[in-house]
């Protein structure tokens, strides 16, 4: 049941730049898990909207805020290499999926300002573009270079992330479909509700819409300390299956009894099975 | 379904009722009906938007639906809407 999200932006992104690309391509691949697991115990007070958390990977979570700026990078990067934006959930899946391998992987240390230098110097020159075409770029989403670099920094962490699950002799794509089939994800669902919708808010100007999904494109290889490109199949996507807002596994929760004492639900199911009657009013 | 309650624990079956509401709502409509069965305020609107039935009728409250969960954890069976108590009974694994 899990999704299969094209990885031809990944890959066209990835024109000069194998290493991300490939990357980018093997978390772009895995779409949205199964069911939804959402531990809850005591109630999250309500938080302003750009901190909102829109999903959570084993506890951690993706706030609104870091979503959409990603989703603005990837449409500046996009634009610069002159290729359709992926959609905004495409995004998110990617984000999960980082998130995945980098809460299973730490990484031992942070990359550096030369690293991200270099690697940003590879990207302008795939792209075709100098430092100003760039900082224009950046500046039309509203974005700053240290966001740039920021993102950068983020997929050379993920990368070191990867080598180390290689080193311990895990498959990378068969490794992330066991992590999406058994990590706790939860995406809340109001958001998804806007995922679904028109990406409209989230295009710049100028930047291509998402097309449909289409054979991916190969990719030349240069030299790359990664090439995980050869690791992303020639396959066709399956057009995106609509996610169940209903959990197949019963979220756990814990809520206050009137009266005192509270009450949680896997301490009840301990005694048998439990119906659960959502109201829409105690009165009636 | 408080007729049917009884029903329901003879089956070994426990019956939940939440409703998006304070604990001080849900305390005085205890009080005041002849409900038995746990009712539980799930004010931070948590507990229904995991369950994806928060706000279906864009009303801010949860869309009146049944879970049933067996004990191992999965859900069972489930309806958005208002199931009779004998619906559900006869659903109970």
């Amino acid at each position: 049941m899990s999704r299969r999200v094209s990885p031809r932006f990944w890959i066209i992104l990835g024109l000069g730049v194998a290493a991300i690309a490939g990357l980018g391509a093997l978390l772009a691949l895995l779409g949205s898990g199964p069911g939804l697991v959402a531990p809850l115990h005591t109630p999250i007070p309500p938080t302003p909207p750009e901190d909102r958390a829109v999903a959570s990977i084993n506890g951690h979570s993706i706030r609104y805020a870091f979503w959409t700026e990603a989703v603005l990078l990837d449409q500046v990067m996009s634009g610069l290499a002159g290729q359709p934006a992926p959609a905004p959930e495409e995004t998110l899946q990617r984000l999960i999926n980082e998130q995945l391998v980098l809460g299973a992987f730490p990484p031992q240390e942070n990359p550096t300002t030369e690293q991200i230098e270099a690697q940003m110097t590879t990207l302008e020159q795939a792209w075709g573009v100098d430092d100003d075409a760039v900082t224009e770029a950046l500046e039309r989403a509203g974005l700053t270079r240290a966001a740039l670099e920021q993102a950068i920094g983020r997929l050379l962490k993920t990368q070191a992330s990867l080598r180390a699950l290689q080193d311990q002799g895990y498959d990378p794509m068969t490794w992330l479909e066991e992590q999406r089939a058994s990590a706790k994800i939860v995406i809340d669902p109001e958001f998804q509700g806007q995922l679904k919708s028109a990406a409209a808010p989230y295009i710049l100007p100028g930047v291509q819409s998402p097309v449909a999904t289409e054979s991916p494109i190969p990719t030349p290889t240069p030299e790359a300390p990664l090439s995980l490109s050869t690791v992303v199949p020639a396959t066709k996507a399956a057009p995106p299956t609509p996610v169940p807002t209903i959990p197949e596994i019963a979220p756990d929760f814990t809520l206050d009894q009137p009266g005192g004492g509270t009450f949680t639900l896997a301490d009840q199911l301990a005694q048998g099975p439990v119906v659960l009657v959502f109201l829409r009013s105690g009165g009636g | 379904m408080q007729d049917y309650y009884t029903r329901f624990q003879e089956a070994g079956a426990e019956v939940v009722a939440l409703v998006v509401a304070s604990l001080e709502s849900v305390e005085g409509w205890c009080q005041r009906s002849a409900i038995t069965y746990p009712m539980l305020a799930d004010f931070e609107r948590q507990v229904s938007k995991a369950y994806g039935v928060y706000n279906l009728e864009n009303n801010g409250l949860a869309a009146p639906s049944v879970f049933i969960i067996a004990p191992d954890g999965h859900v069972a069976w489930s309806e958005i809407g208002e199931p009779s108590a004998q619906t559900i009974l006869e659903h109970l694994p």
